[in-house]
C-alpha cells in the first residue's frame, strides 16, 4: 500500500493541513480586509467632509466677523460724515447771522459746500430735505436733478420697514432724537414696469457691473432670492433746526460686499486646495454646490448650475436627491452612474458622502465608484492568491527534504542492522547520523549490542561473577580465601574505602584498620574460620584511602567445596557510618532541648493528676520555689500561692485540662502571691497534651508583673491624655489617612451631639457635612504634613449662624499618620468684630451728621419755606387781596390765574418740592439720631412692656397701613415671664422694635408672603446677665453679602422713597453704643431672618 | 391793629422766604441780615416781636436778644435755628419775652410759626 509508507503519509498530512489552513486564513483575511478597506474609505470621505465643513465654517466666522467689523466702520463714517456736513450747514447760518450773506445766498453756499463734500471718499452722497410732512428734496448730491422734487413713490421706499418712505423715516427719527441712522434696505432690480428715472438705487455705482456679474458667487442668488436683491445703504440723518432742515447721507456698501464675495471666492480656492491631495479610493472627487443647483466647486461643472442634471436610472434631480439625504439626516447616498470609459451606460454603482453648511447654503459633497473600493480588493485577493500558491509550493519542497532527512538516516540504520554477523548480532557499529532521534536511536541500539555481547561473554566466564557484577551496584560483596585474603572483592570497594579490587585482592581486610582494629577483628576471625561458621553484624572501624573514618558491618557465611571443605569466607559489608551519626546527632539534640527547656525564661510545666511531671527552672523561678521543695508537693498543693481570687478559675482549667476537655481556655493571666506576699501576674498559655499515653497539662507560664505595670501606667496616661482632650473647650477630632475618625473629644460629642461610639471609625464628612466644602483642603494638608487653618461658616437649623475655625494638625510619629483636627465655635468673636466695624462706621456717621445738619439745613430751609409761600401764594391761599391786586394789575383774574395753575400742575411741582424736602429733613435728622446722645432718661424697664407698646404703636402707625397691610401679619410674643428690669432708654428701645417689626413687614409684603409671620420671644440669659429679645419672621431672608452689610447706615434694597437706609443702621447705634448691647441678623435667603438684641442688665446708667 | 415782625437771619432766601409768607398774611416786616442790622433798626421801630436765627455773622442770636430785650423791653423773641443740638441758654429761657419753643430750620408749617407768635405778642 501506498499510504503505509511514512514518506506518503507524512507529505499528504502536511499538504492537507497546508491547503485548508491556507485557505480558512485567506478567506477570512481577505473579507475582512475589504471590509476595513471600504469602512476605511468611508470612513475617511466622511472625515475629510467634516474637516472641511468645519474648516468652512470658522472662515465663513471669520468673514462675518470683519463683516461686522466694516459696518461699524461704515457707520461711524456715515454719523461722522453727516456731522461734518451739517457742521458746514452752521457754518454758513452762522455767516447769515453775522451779516456776510442774505440768508439765500448762504443756503445755497451751504448747499454747495455739502455737494463739495464727498461722503465715504466719493462713494457715498448727501441728500437735504425739509421737514414738511411728504419731505421736499431741497439737494440730492448723487442725482442733482433730485433737488425740488418731493420724495413720493415707490423708488424711494425702502424693502424692508413694510416700504416705509426713506426721507420719512429719516424725518421722522431726526423729530424724534435729533439725528440718528436710518435703516433702510433699497431694491437693486431695475423694475421695467417702473421706468423712474429718478430712483436714487438707479446710480451708476450701484449698478456696477462688478456686483452683478454673474462669475461673482451670489449671481445665482439675485435671481433666486428675493431677499438679496436689495442693498444694504448706510444713512445716517441729522436736523439742522436754523433752516428746517434734514441733513443726511447715503453710503454704499458695496465694498463690504465686495469683501464678502472675494472672501468667499477665496474660501472656496482654499477649500479646494485642502481637498485637491485627499484622494478617496481611486476616482473619488469632492464638490460643493448651492441649494439652487449653483456649482462651486466640481473638477467638471465647476461654475454652471446643475439643477437640471438628472439620473438617468431614476429620473430625479441629482442634486435634489443629495438635499434630500441631507434633509432625512442621511450623509450617504448610493446611486448609480456611468464610467467615462463606458459612456452612457449608467450600471455603475456610485457612493455620494453629504454635508450642509447651512449659513452659507453650501453642500459639501464627494462621490467615489464602488468599483473602486472592489478594484482594491481584488487586487487583494490576487495578491493573495499568488502568495497562496507560492507557499504551497515552498511547503511541498520543505516537505519533501523532511522527509528526507528522516528516512535517509533511518535506511542507513536499517541497512547497518541487517549487516550482521554469526552471533545474529552487527558487525559493525551502527552508523550515528545526524539527527538527534537518530543518534540516540543508534546509540541506544549500539549500547543494547555492547551489553548483549557483555553478557554473551560474562555468561560464558563465570556466573557468580556475574552474580557479583549485579551486586556491586549494592553492598560490597567479597570472598576471602582460607588464609583470609581476599579473592573476590566488588568495584564497591573503591566507593567505600577508596581502594581498586586489584589493589585489594591477595590482602587481609586488616589492611583498613589500624593495628588495635586489627587485632580484635584477626582474634574474632580466627575461631570463625576454625569453627568454619558464618556471623552477623559485625561492627567494625575503618579508614578509607584519605584517612577518613568509616565504620562498616559485616555479616559472613563460610563457602565450602564439592568436597565439603571450607574454600573461605564468603560476605557482605555495609557502610554504617551515616546510621553512627543520625544517631549520635539525635542523642546531641535532645540533650541540646532538655538544656533549652531546663534555662529557658519561659516556666514548662507538665500537670497530671496534679503532679508535676516536668517542670524548669523558670517554674522554680516563678513560684519561688526550690527543686527540693517542689517534689516534695502533695497532688494540687502549689495552688495555695495562686490569689485567692484567681485560685477556682486557674484550678478549674487546670483540672479540665489534665482530663483533655475541650472548653478551655488557653490563654489568660492570673495573680501568684510569693512567699513574701508580693503579687506576680503570670500570663500562662496551657492545653491538653498526651504525656505518656495519658492526657496532661502542659503550660507555658511567664511573669508578666513588669509589663502588667507598664500596661497600668499606659492606661492611667491614657486616662490622663483623654481626660485632657476631653477637657479642652475645642472639638477635636483625630483622623486616620483616610479620613476616618479615630478621636472624638467631650467637646465634640456636647456641640454634635453624637456620641463617641457612634462616630469613631466614620469618615469626617459624613459626620461633619459642614466641613464638605474645605474637606479638599484639609486631606491636602494631611498629605502634606503641613498644619492649615480654615474657617466655615453654615447655618443651624435654628437658624443662628456659626462660623467655625477648624485647624488642621497633621501627626506623623512612630508611623501614626493622620491629623488632629480642632474646631473652634468663632462665632462670638466673629459677630464681636462684625460690629466693631459696624460701630466704627455709625461713630463716623455720627460726627458727619452733626457738622452736616445746620449746612444742609439752612439751604433747605430757604427752599421748602418758599416753596412753603409759593404754595400758598398760588395754591392754599390764592383768593389773599394780594393776589387780587397783582392779577388786576397784570390785566387778568385770579380765577384765570387758577385755571392756568391748575392747567399746568403748578400745585403738583410746588406739593413735589415740599415733599422732597421733607424727605431731606427726615434723613438729616435720622442722622442725627447718631448724634444726638440720649437725652431721654435710663429708667429700669420692663422689656417685655416696651415690645408690647412697640406693636401697639405699629399697629397704628398710618404709614405702615399706607404700604402694607399690618393686619395681616400675625405677630405672635412669647415672653419669658419674671424678667428682672432692664435699665434702658424706653422711647429708644421701643423705637428700634418699631424698626425691626416695619423692616420685617415691608421685607415680607414685597416678597408678598402669603401668611406673613412674626414671632417676638425674650428670654434671660443668667450666665451672661443679659435679656435677649428676638424677633423672627418667615420674610424672604437675605443672601450673605446683603446679610453683612444691613447695618450700614443708608444700605436699603428697598425702592427709592419707601426707605431712608437708616433704620436698621439706627437701631444697631441704639443697642450697641447707646446701651452697650449686641445686635446681630441670621438668615439665608428664603428661610427667614431673625434679629437677636442683648441688652446687659448690669448697666447701671447710660455711658 | 396790624403786627409787625423783625427778621433777623443771614441767610437771604430765609429771610426772603419769611417776609414774603409775614407779608401774605398782612404782618409789617423788617429784616436784618445780622444782629448788629437788627439793633440798628429797633433804633428806628417797635415790631412786635422778632424771628431770630442763632448761628450769624458776627453777632450770635443770643447776643442779640440779650442787648435787644433792653431796647424793646415789650417785644417778644422766637428763635429759629438750624442747628439741631442748640438749646437756649438758661437765662434766656427765664426770661418771659423769649419763647421756649425753638423753631428747627426748615420750618415745615410757617402757619404754626404765625400763631404761636400772635399769642405771644397777646392777639
Amino acid at each position: 500500500m501506498v499510504l503505509s509508507s511514512l514518506k506518503t503519509r507524512i507529505m499528504l498530512t502536511t499538504m492537507g493541513l497546508l491547503v485548508l489552513s491556507l485557505s480558512v486564513i485567506t478567506y477570512c483575511l481577505v473579507d475582512e480586509a475589504k471590509s476595513a478597506l471600504t469602512k476605511s474609505i468611508n470612513q475617511n470621505a466622511l472625515n475629510v467632509l467634516d474637516v472641511t465643513v468645519g474648516y468652512i465654517k470658522s472662515q465663513h466666522k471669520n468673514i462675518l466677523k470683519n463683516q461686522q467689523e466694516m459696518r461699524l466702520i461704515k457707520r461711524k463714517r456715515a454719523q461722522s460724515d453727516t456731522a461734518i456736513a451739517h457742521s458746514v450747514l452752521e457754518h454758513y447760518f452762522q455767516e447769515y447771522l453775522d451779516g456776510h450773506y442774505s440768508e439765500e445766498v448762504a443756503k445755497q453756499l451751504a448747499i454747495k459746500g455739502v455737494i463739495g463734500l464727498h461722503a465715504d471718499e466719493g462713494t457715498g452722497h448727501f441728500w437735504i430735505t425739509d421737514t414738511s410732512e411728504l419731505p421736499k428734496i431741497i439737494m440730492h448730491s448723487e442725482i442733482p436733478m433730485l433737488s425740488g422734487s418731493t420724495a413720493e413713490g415707490k423708488s424711494f421706499e425702502c424693502i424692508e420697514n413694510s416700504g416705509a418712505n426713506f426721507f420719512k423715516l429719516a424725518l421722522d427719527i431726526v423729530q424724534k432724537i435729533g439725528s440718528g441712522f436710518v435703516e433702510c434696505n433699497w431694491s437693486l432690480n431695475p423694475q421695467p414696469s417702473q421706468p423712474d428715472s429718478i430712483m436714487p438705487q438707479l446710480s451708476p455705482s450701484q449698478l456696477s457691473p462688478s456686483q452683478l456679474s454673474p462669475s461673482k458667487l451670489n449671481s445665482s442668488e439675485s435671481n433666486s432670492s428675493k431677499k438679496r436683491m436689495s442693498v444694504e445703504r448706510v444713512s445716517f440723518a441729522k436736523a439742522f433746526k436754523p433752516w428746517g432742515w434734514v441733513i443726511g447721507n447715503s453710503l454704499a456698501t458695496k465694498d463690504i460686499d465686495e469683501y464678502t464675495n472675494d472672501s468667499l471666492d477665496a474660501l472656496i480656492n482654499d477649500t479646494s486646495k485642502i481637498l485637491e491631495p485627499q484622494k478617496i479610493g481611486e476616482s473619488g472627487y469632492f464638490f460643493i454646490f448651492k441649494s439652487d443647483g449653483y456649482i462651486l466647486l466640481h473638477p467638471v461643472l465647476a461654475g454652471r448650475n446643475a439643477a437640471g442634471l438628472k439620473n438617468p436610472v431614476t429620473g430625479n434631480f441629482m442634486l435634489n436627491d443629495l438635499k434630500e439625504a441631507v434633509k432625512n439626516n442621511k450623509r450617504l447616498m448610493q446611486y448609480a452612474w456611468d464610467r467615462p470609459e463606458d459612456k452612457g451606460n449608467y450600471i455603475y454603482k456610485k457612493n455620494a458622502f453629504i454635508v450642509y453648511y447651512q449659513p452659507l447654503d453650501w453642500y459639501v459633497a464627494t462621490s467615489i465608484y464602488h468599483d473602486d473600493l472592489d478594484l482594491q480588493a481584488s487586487t487583494l485577493i490576487t495578491s493573495a492568491k499568488v502568495i497562496f500558491v507560492v507557499f504551497v509550493v515552498i511547503s511541498l519542497m520543505l516537505s519533501l527534504l523532511l522527509i528526507r532527512s528522516i528516512t535517509k538516516p533511518l535506511n542507513n540504520l536499517v541497512d547497518a542492522i541487517r549487516d550482521t554477523d554469526v552471533t545474529g548480532l552487527p558487525i559493525l557499529e551502527v552508523p550515528e547520523g545526524n539527527l538527534d532521534e537518530i543518534k540516540a536511536l543508534s546509540s541506544t541500539i549500539n549500547s543494547m549490542i555492547f551489553q548483549i555481547k557483555k553478557y554473551q561473554v560474562g555468561f560464558i566466564e563465570s556466573e557468580s561473577k556475574f552474580q557479583s557484577l549485579i551486586e556491586s551496584v549494592t553492598d560490597l560483596i567479597w570472598e576471602l580465601d582460607k588464609d583470609g585474603n581476599y579473592i573476590y572483592i566488588s568495584p564497591r570497594i573503591f566507593d567505600l574505602l577508596g581502594y581498586t579490587p586489584e589493589e585489594v585482592l591477595g590482602n587481609s581486610p586488616m589492611m583498613f584498620m589500624d593495628t588495635d582494629e586489627a587485632q580484635t577483628i584477626s582474634n574474632f576471625l580466627e575461631p570463625i574460620f576454625a569453627e568454619e561458621k558464618g556471623f552477623n553484624n559485625l561492627e567494625s572501624r575503618c579508614f578509607h584511602k584519605d584517612g577518613t573514618t568509616v565504620f562498616i558491618e559485616v555479616s559472613a557465611a563460610p563457602f565450602f567445596n564439592d568436597q565439603g571443605e571450607l574454600q573461605g569466607l564468603r560476605g557482605v559489608t555495609r557502610d554504617i557510618t551515616e546510621k553512627l551519626n543520625v544517631a549520635r546527632e539525635l542523642q546531641e539534640s535532645e540533650e541540646k532541648f532538655k538544656l533549652l527547656a531546663d534555662q529557658m525564661l519561659l516556666g514548662i510545666l507538665i500537670v497530671k493528676d496534679g503532679l508535676y511531671k516536668y517542670y524548669n527552672g523558670a517554674v522554680l523561678e516563678i513560684f519561688g520555689t526550690t527543686k527540693q521543695e517542689m517534689d516534695s508537693l502533695g497532688p494540687y498543693e502549689l495552688q495555695k500561692l495562686i490569689h485567692p481570687e484567681d485560685r477556682t478559675f486557674v484550678m478549674d482549667q487546670l483540672k479540665k485540662k489534665e482530663r483533655g476537655h475541650k472548653d478551655v481556655v488557653t490563654n489568660y493571666e492570673w495573680r501568684l502571691i510569693s512567699k513574701k506576699g508580693k503579687i506576680k501576674w503570670i500570663e500562662s498559655w496551657s492545653k491538653t497534651i498526651n504525656f505518656d499515653g495519658q492526657t496532661a497539662d502542659f503550660a507555658l507560664l511567664y511573669d508578666v508583673s513588669e509589663r502588667k505595670a507598664v500596661e497600668d501606667e499606659i492606661v492611667h496616661l491614657r486616662n490622663y491624655l483623654s481626660n485632657i482632650i476631653n477637657s479642652m473647650p475645642s472639638m477635636i477630632v483625630g483622623v486616620d489617612t483616610a479620613g476616618r475618625i479615630t478621636q472624638w473629644n467631650k467637646t465634640a460629642e456636647y456641640r454634635t451631639h453624637l456620641e463617641v461610639d457612634k462616630v469613631i471609625g466614620r469618615k469626617l464628612v459624613e459626620v461633619l457635612p459642614n466641613l464638605k466644602p474645605e474637606y479638599e483642603k484639609i486631606e491636602q494638608s494631611i498629605k502634606a504634613h503641613e498644619s492649615m487653618q480654615t474657617k466655615i461658616s453654615y447655618q443651624t437649623k435654628e437658624n443662628n449662624r456659626v462660623i467655625e475655625e477648624v485647624t488642621v494638625y497633621p501627626l506623623e510619629a512612630d508611623g501614626i499618620e493622620g491629623a488632629v483636627i480642632r474646631i473652634d465655635d468663632i462665632s462670638e468673636q466673629v459677630r464681636m468684630q462684625e460690629m466693631m466695624i459696624q460701630s466704627e462706621k455709625m461713630i463716623s456717621i455720627a460726627g458727619l451728621a452733626a457738622g452736616m445738619a445746620h449746612e444742609i439745613n439752612n439751604p433747605l430751609a430757604g427752599m421748602m419755606q418758599t416753596a412753603s409761600v409759593m404754595s400758598n401764594r398760588l395754591v392754599n391761599k390764592v383768593d389773599m387781596p394780594a393776589n387780587k391786586d397783582a392779577a388786576e394789575h397784570a390785566g387778568t383774574s385770579v380765577d384765570a390765574i387758577k385755571r392756568f395753575m391748575d392747567e399746568r400742575d403748578i400745585p403738583r411741582m410746588i406739593g413735589a418740592i415740599n415733599e422732597s424736602g421733607k424727605r431731606a429733613a427726615i434723613i438729616v435728622n435720622n442722622m442725627l439720631n447718631f448724634a444726638r446722645k440720649d437725652e431721654g432718661g435710663v429708667i429700669a424697664t420692663q422689656i417685655n412692656e416696651i415690645i408690647r407698646i412697640s406693636i401697639e404703636l405699629a399697629e397704628t402707625d398710618y404709614n405702615m397701613k399706607k404700604r402694607y397691610d399690618f393686619k395681616k401679619i400675625s405677630i405672635d410674643t412669647e415672653f419669658e415671664q419674671n424678667l428682672p428690669d432692664l435699665f434702658c432708654d424706653q422711647a429708644q428701645i421701643q423705637q428700634v422694635v418699631f424698626n425691626l417689626l416695619r423692616n420685617s413687614a415691608q421685607a415680607m409684603q414685597e416678597a408678598q408672603i402669603k401668611s406673613p409671620k412674626v414671632h417676638i420671644r425674650t428670654s434671660l440669659n443668667k450666665e451672661k446677665s443679659k435679656v435677649l429679645i428676638e424677633l423672627f419672621d418667615n420674610g424672604p431672608g437675605m443672601a450673605e453679602e446683603i446679610r453683612k452689610r444691613v447695618f450700614e447706615p443708608f444700605f436699603t434694597t428697598k425702592p427709592t422713597g419707601i426707605g431712608t437706609g437708616l433704620g436698621l443702621s439706627v437701631s444697631y447705634y441704639i443697642i450697641v453704643e447707646e446701651h452697650g448691647g449686641e445686635m446681630y441678623l441670621d438668615s439665608i435667603p428664603g428661610g427667614g431672618a431673625k434679629f437677636t438684641i442683648a441688652l446687659p442688665l448690669n448697666r447701671g446708667g447710660s455711658s | 391793629m396790624t403786627n409787625s415782625i423783625l427778621i433777623v437771619d443771614d441767610e437771604l432766601f430765609i429771610r426772603q422766604s419769611l417776609n414774603d409768607f409775614f407779608m401774605d398774611s398782612q404782618w409789617i416786616t423788617f429784616l436784618a441780615s445780622s444782629g448788629e442790622e437788627a439793633l440798628e433798626i429797633l433804633e428806628q421801630e417797635s415790631p412786635s416781636a422778632a424771628i431770630v436765627d442763632i448761628r450769624m455773622v458776627g453777632m450770635s442770636g443770643d447776643e442779640f436778644i440779650r442787648q435787644a430785650r433792653h431796647v424793646k423791653p415789650e417785644m417778644c423773641f422766637v428763635i429759629c435755628t438750624g442747628s439741631p443740638e442748640y438749646k437756649p441758654s438758661y437765662d434766656l429761657l427765664q426770661l418771659s419775652q423769649v419763647s421756649g419753643q425753638v423753631y428747627r430750620k426748615p420750618i415745615d408749617d410757617m402757619d404754626k410759626l404765625e400763631n404761636h407768635i400772635s399769642s405771644l405778642i397777646g392777639n
